[in-house]
Parts: C-alpha cells; sequence; structure tokens
C-alpha cells in the first residue's frame, strides 16, 4: 500500500476529517479560554493596582504628601515586587517618586508598553504592558500600575498547551485512521483476492473470516454463502454434463459400434454399404453437436483460466495461418496477414483455445463466403490490449443479425440448410469470453470484421 | 502387444478386444477399476487402455496410482467424457494418448500401434528413411533418391510424423493433433489439402509414390508400397 493508494481509502479519508473536526473544536475551545482567562486576569491586575492605590492614598490621607512620597519611594526601590509601577507628581507636576519619570497624568486606566518606560528597573521579558491609573493626592497626583505578566504567563502556558493538544489529535487521529485504514484494507483486499481467485476457476477458494464479527466478516460470510452455491451449482451443471454425457455416449458408442460391425460383414451390399457409412456420419454429426455443448459449458464454467499461462498471439496466428493457407488457396481465397509491430502482443491465456477460436473465424468465412473473397488476418498491439481481427470482403450479415449469430445453434435465414451444427461462433464466444476478450462484429463495407479485444496482460 | 483393457461396458468390451485380438495383439479385460489397477501393478502390459467411468475406482485415480507406483506402462484413456478439460485432466495424471467415445476402431487401432511402438525419444542426428526417402531431422533435409526437396515447417512435421511411423497408419485426428495442435475436428479438409502438397512435392515427382491413403482411417509411409 503506497502513501498514494493509502490516501485513496475511504477510511484514512474519514480519519483525516475526524481529525481536522477535532483539531477545529479544540482550537475554538482553547479560543474561548483564553479570552476568558486573559479578560479574568487582566481585571484581577487592575484590582490589585486599585488595593495598592488605595493604601497609598490612606497613607496620604492620614500622615501627609511627604509620608507618601517615602513610601514611593522606598516601594520603587523594593525589588520585592518587580511588576508594580509607581510615581508621584508635586502640584507643579515635577516627579518627586516613583520608579518611572516619563508618564504625564491622563484620565482613568492606561495600558503602558514596556518599551515606553525605560527607565523601569525590573528585568522582564520586555513584551509586558502595564496596566495604570493616575489619582490625585494631596499635593499632586499618584500614578499606581501593574504589569500583565501573569497575564502573559498564563497566555503562553496556554498556546503551547493548544498546540502539543493539536499535535498529538493529529498524530493520534491519522495514526489510528490508518491502522484502522489498513485493517479494513487488509479484509477488503483478502475478499478481492478470493473472488479474483474464484473467477480465474479456482472454485473452493474462500474469504478468511474473523470470529470477532467486524462488519466486513458479515459481508465476507455472506460473500463464502454465494461463493458455495456457486460453487454447488457449477458442480452440479458439470455433474449433469459428466451423466448426460456417459448416459447418452453409451448408447451412441454402441450404435457406432454395431454400425461399423455391420459394414465389414461379408454379405453387406455395396448400396447397404452406402447407407450404413451415412449412418455412421450421423451418428458422429449428433456426438460432434453434442460434444461442442459439452465444450461450451465447460468453457463457461471457466475452471480452464486456473491453467492459462502467458501466449505468444501472433504466435496464434501464425499457426491458423500455416495450417489454413493451403486450404484457403486451394478453395480460391485470397489470405492477407498483417501481424503487429514488436514485440509481439502477449496475454494471458491458453494456446490450444486461442487456435480453436481463430480456425473457427477462418472456417467461418470459408463456409460463408463465395470463391474469390479476401480473408484479411490482423493483430495490433493498442493502447488498451491486443486486438486480434478476422476480416472478409464477402457478402457480410445485416447487422441486425450481429447479437444473434454468437447463439447457440443460430443460423442466418437463408443456411438454414447448409452443413455444420450452429455451435462455431458461440465456441469462439465462450473462448473469448474466458479469456476476457470483448468480440464484436463490425461491418467491413464490404464483409464482415470480427475483432477480438483482449484485456492488458495483468 | 499385451494389452489390457479396463472397460465396464461390456458390449464395447467386447467389440474392442475383438478387434485388437484379430489385429493380433493379446489382451486382458477387466470391468472393475481396483481389478484394473492390482493387473497393471502386477502384470507387464505393454498399453493400459482405461475408461474413465468405471466401478471401483475411476480412471484418472487408477492412472494416478499407477504413475505415483513407478509405472511406466503406455496408459490411453477410451472414454466418453470429451470436453476440453476433461481430456486435459486426462493427460495431467499422466495419461499417454485419450480417445472420445464414440470412436472408429481404425482410430483406436491406430493409436494403440503408435503407442506400443512409440519411437525412441526424438534426437537431433536421426536420419528417418522410408524407401529412396530420407527426412534429416537435424539438418532439416529431405532428399530423395539425389533429388533435394524443399519442404514448408509444416509439411517436414507431417513427413516427420509419418515417417517416425512408417509401415503404421496414422489417423487424421492423431495428424491434426500432432502435426497442428488442433484438438478439435475442422469443417474444412485442413489434412486433406496439407497431404496432397506433400505428396505434390514427395511422391508425383518420382515412379512409386510412398504415402499410402487407408481409406476411412488415414495415411501410411511404407518402404515398399
Amino acid at each position: 500500500m503506497t502513501i498514494r493508494d493509502l490516501f485513496r481509502r475511504t477510511q484514512v479519508r474519514s480519519a483525516f476529517a475526524f481529525t481536522l473536526i477535532i483539531t477545529m473544536s479544540v482550537t475554538a475551545l482553547f479560543a474561548v479560554l483564553i479570552v476568558r482567562l486573559a479578560d479574568g486576569l487582566e481585571e484581577g491586575v487592575r484590582a490589585r493596582v486599585i488595593n495598592t492605590r488605595d493604601a497609598l492614598l490612606a497613607i496620604d490621607r492620614r500622615y501627609g504628601f511627604d509620608e507618601l512620597v517615602s513610601v514611593v519611594t522606598d516601594e520603587a526601590e523594593s525589588i520585592r515586587d518587580e511588576d508594580s509601577i509607581f510615581a508621584v507628581v508635586d502640584a507643579n507636576g515635577a516627579t518627586v517618586a516613583g520608579n518611572i519619570r516619563t508618564e504625564r497624568p491622563f484620565e482613568g486606566w492606561r495600558v503602558l508598553e514596556r518599551s515606553q518606560l525605560p527607565d523601569i528597573a525590573s528585568d522582564g521579558t520586555g513584551r509586558e504592558r502595564y496596566f495604570a491609573t493616575w489619582t490625585p493626592v494631596s499635593k499632586g497626583m499618584l500614578l499606581t500600575g501593574r504589569s500583565d505578566r501573569e497575564v502573559q504567563q498564563a497566555r503562553a502556558i496556554l498556546m503551547s498547551s493548544l498546540g502539543w493538544g493539536i499535535l498529538a489529535t493529529a498524530i493520534l487521529g491519522v495514526g489510528s485512521g490508518i491502522y484502522l485504514a489498513r485493517g479494513a484494507q487488509k479484509r477488503i483486499d483478502d475478499i478481492a483476492k478470493t473472488l479474483s481467485a474464484v473467477s480465474s476457476g479456482q472454485l473452493d477458494r474462500r474469504v478468511p473470516v474473523d470470529a470477532r464479527q467486524h462488519d466486513l466478516d458479515e459481508v465476507g460470510q455472506r460473500i463464502n454463502a454465494m461463493l458455495t452455491q456457486l460453487e454447488r451449482l457449477i458442480q452440479s451443471a458439470n455433474q449433469s454434463s459428466t451423466d448426460i454425457a456417459h448416459d447418452l455416449k453409451r448408447p451412441m458408442t454402441r450404435l457406432r459400434q454395431q454400425l461399423e460391425s455391420a459394414t465389414e460383414t461379408e454379405s453387406v451390399t455395396p448400396a447397404i454399404q452406402t447407407v450404413l457409412e451415412d449412418a455412421i456420419s450421423e451418428v458422429d454429426s449428433i456426438v460432434a453437436t453434442f460434444e461442442a455443448l459439452l465444450n461450451i459449458g465447460q468453457l463457461e464454467a471457466g475452471d480452464r483460466r486456473a491453467r492459462f499461462v502467458d501466449i505468444d498471439l501472433k504466435k496464434v496466428l501464425d499457426d491458423a495461418v500455416e495450417a489454413y493457407a493451403p486450404v484457403i488457396e486451394d478453395c480460391g481465397f485470397k489470405l492477407v496477414w498483417v501481424s503487429a509491430q514488436a514485440p509481439s502482443p502477449i496475454v494471458r491465456g491458453d494456446h490450444e483455445l486461442l487456435l480453436q477460436l481463430v480456425a473457427n473465424l477462418i472456417e467461418n468465412v470459408l463456409q460463408h463466403c463465395p470463391a474469390g473473397t479476401t480473408i484479411e488476418l490482423t493483430l495490433a498491439n493498442t493502447g488498451r490490449g491486443a486486438v486480434a481481427t478476422v476480416a472478409d470482403n464477402g457478402p457480410g450479415i445485416p447487422a441486425s443479425e450481429h447479437e444473434n449469430v454468437f447463439r447457440r445453434f443460430y443460423r442466418l435465414e437463408l443456411e438454414r440448410s447448409s452443413a455444420g451444427h450452429g455451435l462455431g461462433l458461440s465456441l469462439v464466444s465462450a473462448i473469448a469470453d474466458l479469456h476476457g476478450a470483448a468480440i464484436k462484429l463490425l461491418d467491413n463495407n464490404p464483409g464482415l470484421k470480427v475483432s477480438v479485444a483482449f484485456p492488458h496482460k495483468s | 502387444m499385451r494389452l489390457l483393457l479396463v472397460e465396464d461396458d461390456k458390449e464395447t468390451a467386447r467389440y474392442v478386444s475383438k478387434g485388437l485380438l484379430q489385429a493380433g495383439h493379446t489382451i486382458d479385460v477387466v470391468s472393475d477399476g481396483k481389478d484394473g489397477l492390482s493387473l497393471a501393478i502386477r502384470e507387464n502390459y505393454d498399453i493400459v487402455i482405461v475408461d474413465r467411468m468405471l466401478p471401483g475406482l475411476d480412471g484418472l485415480s487408477l492412472a494416478r496410482t499407477l504413475r505415483s507406483a513407478g509405472s511406466r506402462v503406455s496408459i490411453l484413456f477410451l472414454t466418453s467424457l470429451g470436453g476440453v478439460n476433461d481430456r486435459v485432466q486426462g493427460l495431467d495424471v499422466g495419461g499417454d494418448d485419450y480417445l472420445v467415445k464414440p470412436f472408429a476402431f481404425a482410430e483406436l487401432l491406430a493409436r494403440v500401434n503408435a503407442l506400443g511402438r512409440r519411437a525412441p525419444m526424438r534426437s537431433e542426428g536421426d536420419v528417418l528413411r522410408a524407401g529412396d526417402l530420407e527426412l534429416d531431422v537435424g539438418s532439416r533435409k529431405v532428399r530423395r533418391g539425389q533429388e533435394r526437396i524443399e519442404l514448408q515447417p509444416k509439411e517436414f512435421i507431417l513427413l516427420e510424423t509419418l515417417m517416425r511411423n512408417k509401415g503404421r497408419v496414422v489417423t487424421r485426428t492423431m495428424l491434426l493433433e500432432r502435426v497442428w495442435g488442433f484438438h478439435f475436428d475442422p469443417r474444412t479438409s485442413v489434412v486433406e489439402t496439407h497431404i496432397s502438397r506433400l505428396r505434390a512435392k514427395i511422391d508425383r515427382p518420382f515412379s512409386k509414390p510412398l504415402i499410402q491413403t487407408i481409406r476411412g482411417s488415414g495415411y501410411c509411409i511404407n518402404d515398399n508400397p
């Protein structure tokens, strides 16, 4: 399973979607938390500023301005509380105490940036902000303020928690997604493998089913039930073919033996001899029809696929041409054989059956076309696989009949009386199906063109 | 040759054994698969002719057991199972030839003869002779008397098949299987056409034709026709 494959899996996609949704919810939760917490903490900072201010105002009221200046000077120099800022200005506006000197009085609350207050002794991060307010005192003004370092610390902790939390969520989400996907995918692959094995003729293969009863196990069990049913049907079809073969062929065999023995009797006259020989060929023709039907049945059952090997299609057509070229010539037909450019197409298949397919198509032309007809065989490599065609420039057949000719025992109206069992093209069609090849009849203007398109060897 | 026929149909067994006896072979007949197997192991037969559907033990199992017991006797299946897969199964378990019922007796006889005196393993240095006709398997050259004859590849294999069975009939079906790999009966005269081409090259220009047509049976090449 490659990364690309992985992303095509339903479970992986769902895992990603879930991870995304969870990440978004967690982020939203944290955002609300941070905003609310920061608000609360800032409120706390202001309250502490007001406490300090009230204490200093009390000193001012009780002990006078000079005592206030003295206390503020002490506080400002203290290292006990480096987050507080103070300033006292006298009635003339001159700074008389405190650890900041740059601020002019203002109304209400203000947030002062650390960078605007260069004379603060405390060694903060440099990014602290100070919540500050001015209050009139007996002989001037007092500034009290406090840094939001705690607020920032709390925010930083929350932000890093959020970061790690999201990372953990993502890893867990994607990881569990892939884990689940692999589990499910393995089962789906097992099912797919089993089904291809069965369609390639290994009828006894079954989907492995786990007793833990996952949803896919249930699917597996139903598929297995279906396969068992299928196997039973195929076996019973094969069995009945076998039974019919046995039951019908036994009398046919005896009949033929009796007829053959009769021809060897000394008292047989030439006239009776002819009758007997005709009867024997009738028996052979009945048996041939019968065998053709059984063969189509066996081919349709598909277990022959288990024997498939790599077949060079050009070799198949070469063999057919070698066998038929003199026949075609002697019947007064012409043959053209256009083979594919190298490399010659390789398909999974059965040489014997493919040879029979081509032979049947050639014989079909010989049987249905007048002398002088040209038979053209081609083999081409196309993007979608190898295509073999057998074409003629004879009378052709109407497009409306194209579908019908593959039906068993079907014959065109005008040739009801001709020889053959009418199963040749059914057999061709069964062989093509067995190979997964698409067979098509096309108008050759004039004549008929049969194309057999093989799938890519995979 | 010593033959064993394992066949449960009495009438077919009688017909086959009568014909093969007339052809000069000795033949034992049993109708049960198990009896057939023990006889085939115990006795030294040239060929075992076996039906596939038998009481006791089916023909496929009989052949399989015989092979796993190390027997190299020739096995010919004579059976009504004639589907494309059936023959393959028969050859898979170690059968040497497969003939489907109903059959012409001449076909069975030709196959029995071909099996019994199977030519030794084909070797490249072989030179086959029939009368004054010479076929060199290694160099793929054919000459009759002093004259070189050029043959097409399939004509060569056709002649080689006939010459390896010199003096014995090779049927049309056997030729289809062995020369062209056809396991079906073509509706056109593939064999006849190729034989007539071959004759035109090796027989017609000379006084004595070597390839004989055996009516209702097949072809035969002889030293002294």
